[in-house]
This record gives structure tokens, C-alpha cells and sequence, in this order.
């Protein structure tokens, strides 16, 4: 039987930027400020996360001619995934602090996780 | 409650490019229900290390921080870690306050303090009718994979079908057996979509009942299609589902029959905050 646990960090990180650039309370008020173009910097970037997510994990290449760099760069497939957050430390937080179920959850197979 | 004072590292971080100055800003990270708690602040820092803190009216709260500056954010990794920051800002609130009405992410409104509060006062009854409807729900995100190799191989043994035009490829002469290699495989991707239709079918009937909401999301794109690899596992189906907190173990536990089939993989994700399933406020 397979495991219904998530199976890769990268794929909450994909998961988290779908759900707050294109989801969540979308506000209409005179106050609100229009932001430029977090929208579509935010696609491309999903786009680059879940295609090398998706090589990576089943060993294949990318075609002749993919700009490699710059999609190791937008998906941050390093080795340590705080490296890109060190300015911020946001990484070793976010490990901790984006788990909430981790502390109320049963451990069961069938148990959703984050952060990981 | 009084504006908090600029703290000396958004100070800093406003000294950039392309930035737009802003009258008062609130960045807004969610909405809560201030019943659970008295706490005006979190113990966490926000976007830029902003202190975050909660502008209340009537046990509605705003989880805001201040800001002075719209970045252009044309840095992908710069956006990730906001991104991540939002996100351990509304982990935190969650775990105060409870579900909390997630906002997407980068709102922000100017005015200073009044014209959050303002905001809330003016949208009050939809954003407390929104938070009541969201208590005690959250949302979880689950993705059913395959991989039809092992599918492939038991219809190959035994589908009638398959077996005859195998049968008749080897008695059949080059031109003949071109066009059979081709009904062959006709054969075998119609067998596999009926698996995916099925496959997709089944999980949406088994997890309706302990779910109170569900949303099909779009396919994430991939580089690849199914049509020339039958090792990897393709998505066949993502859905957003809300679901109370109680039923979190029934729903894993109906996954879990799922993934009996051969090749079958869940993903399940979550407790998230319900940001699919979060309404438009003010909207004309």
C-alpha cells in the first residue's frame, strides 16, 4: 500500500505559493494598493518549481536548451533549502512553526503533514 | 490600540529600487476571531522582520505590520521567503486564534490603523458570517498520482481484446501488423483513461462524506506527458477539500483505501487556512 503522506518539502513550498498568489480573501477597498507584478513572477515560479520538481523526482533531463540556471534558481533546488532564506531566517521558523498539526496530529500514516 | 512605531529593519529594507511610497501602510495577513484570545501581538515577526500585531473591532481582529513602501518584487527567491514568512505569520495566528480568513498575499491598505478598522467596521457582518462558516474547517489539498506500469502489465495479461490483437500481430504480415501494433495501443490507452476516469471517480466518492467543501484545482504543469513513459507517476486528479479539524484522521483513513489499486500514490496535505475556499470582500 502506498503512503498518503506528502512525500517532498518542495511540494508544500509549490503548494504554499498556488494558495497565496492565487487564493486566499481577495480584498476590494478604495485603500487597497495594487501590487505590480508579483502575479506573474508568481506563475513562472510555480511553473519552475513544479517542473524540476517533477524531473528531479523521477530522474529525468530537462529538453536541450533549458536555461538551467535560471529554473535551479526560481525552484532553489539546493542541498540546504535554508540557504535562500538565510537572510531572513525564515527557513528553520517556518520548519517549526508551519506544523501546527505536528504537535496535535496522530501519527498515523493517514495524517496530512506540512513543512517537512 | 496605537500604531506601532517603523522598526529600524523595515527602515532598512525601504531603502531599495523600485519601490512606491505608501500612505500608513497595513500589510493585512489574515482575519481572526479575537474571541479566543486578548493577545495584541504575535510572537513572530513578519514580511522584512516587521513586528506584527492585531487591529481589533468588535472581537474581529486584522493581523497586519507596517509598512511604508510597495516593493516591485522581480526577485523570485526574495518572493519565496516572503511567501513562506506570510505563511508562518498566519501559522501563528491559526494557532491563537483559530481558522482565520486568509488573505492572498501582498494586500495591502493605506490609512494607518483607522482605515483597517474602518475596513472591518464596513464588511463587518460579511467577515464575521465568513469566520463563523470557517470555524473549526480547514482546508487540506490532496493529489492523486499513478503510475499505469503495473495497470499496464495486468491489462496486457489478461483484457480479451489485448490478448486477440497480440494473437493476430504474430500470424498477420508486416503491413497488416503495423495497423493492429496500432489497435493494439489504441486499446491499451483506452483502458487507461477508463482507469484514470475511475481512479478520479473513486476518490472524489469516497472522501465527499467526511469533507464539507471540495474544489478541483488545475493540473500543476509538468514537462512531460504520459504518452511515452510508463514509469512515471502521472497527476490524474488535485482537489481542495474543507474539512473540520475532527474529521482530519476519518479523511486519511478514507485515503487510505485508495491507494489499494497498484501504482497509486496520495498526497495529502494541510491543515491549511481555507485560502480556496475564501470569499471576495467588497466586491461590487
Amino acid at each position: 500500500m502506498s503512503d498518503p503522506k506528502p512525500t517532498r518539502s518542495q511540494g508544500d513550498l509549490a503548494e504554499m505559493l498556488e494558495m497565496l498568489l492565487d487564493k486566499g480573501v481577495v480584498v476590494n477597498a478604495d485603500v487597497v494598493v495594487s501590487v505590480g507584478d508579483t502575479e506573474l513572477l508568481g506563475i513562472e515560479l510555480r511553473a519552475a518549481i513544479a517542473s524540476f520538481e517533477t524531473a528531479a523526482e523521477y530522474g529525468l533531463e530537462f529538453p536541450t536548451g533549458t536555461d538551467m540556471e535560471r529554473v535551479e534558481s526560481a525552484a532553489n533546488i539546493s542541498s540546504d533549502p535554508s540557504e535562500s532564506d538565510a537572510e531572513t531566517g525564515s527557513s528553520s521558523e517556518t520548519e517549526s512553526t508551519t506544523s501546527p498539526s505536528d504537535d496535535s496530529s496522530p501519527t498515523a500514516s493517514s495524517s496530512p503533514q506540512r513543512g517537512e | 490600540m496605537t500604531d506601532h512605531p517603523q522598526s529600524l529593519d523595515d527602515a532598512q529594507t525601504t531603502a531599495t529600487d523600485d519601490e512606491q511610497p505608501l500612505q500608513q501602510g497595513r500589510y493585512l495577513y489574515c482575519v481572526v476571531d479575537t474571541t479566543a484570545s486578548d493577545t495584541e501581538t504575535l510572537s513572530t515577526t513578519g514580511i522584512a522582520q516587521n513586528p506584527v500585531y492585531i487591529i481589533e473591532t468588535d472581537r474581529i481582529g486584522a493581523v497586519v505590520h507596517n509598512c511604508e513602501t510597495v516593493h516591485d518584487v522581480d526577485d523570485a527567491d526574495q518572493l519565496k521567503q516572503w511567501v513562506v514568512t506570510h505563511q508562518q505569520v498566519v501559522d501563528v495566528a491559526s494557532d491563537v486564534f483559530g481558522p482565520p480568513l486568509p488573505m492572498r498575499f501582498n494586500t495591502v491598505l493605506e490609512g494607518g490603523n483607522a482605515s483597517v478598522e474602518d475596513w472591518l467596521v464596513t464588511h463587518y457582518e460579511s467577515i464575521h458570517d465568513e469566520l463563523q462558516s470557517f470555524a473549526g474547517m480547514w482546508e487540506y489539498r490532496i493529489t492523486l498520482l499513478w503510475d499505469s506500469s503495473p495497470f499496464e502489465d495486468r491489462i496486457t495479461e489478461q483484457d480479451d481484446h489485448l490478448q486477440e490483437l497480440q494473437q493476430r500481430q504474430q500470424q498477420a504480415g508486416a503491413g497488416k501488423r503495423f495497423l493492429l501494433e496500432k489497435q493494439y495501443e489504441k486499446r491499451i490507452q483506452e483502458l487507461k483513461q477508463n482507469q484514470r476516469t475511475d481512479l478520479a471517480e473513486q476518490l472524489a466518492e469516497t472522501i465527499t462524506p467526511v469533507v464539507n467543501d471540495l474544489a478541483e484545482q488545475e493540473s500543476r504543469p509538468t514537462l512531460f506527458d504520459d504518452t511515452h513513459s510508463s514509469t512515471e507517476r502521472e497527476q490524474i486528479l488535485r482537489v481542495a477539500v474543507l474539512a473540520d479539524k475532527d474529521r482530519e484522521v476519518a479523511l486519511g483513513n478514507r485515503l487510505d483505501t485508495i491507494v489499494e489499486p497498484d501504482g497509486v500514490e496520495i498526497r495529502f496535505t494541510g491543515p491549511w487556512p481555507p485560502y480556496t475556499f475564501a470569499p471576495d470582500i467588497g466586491a461590487e
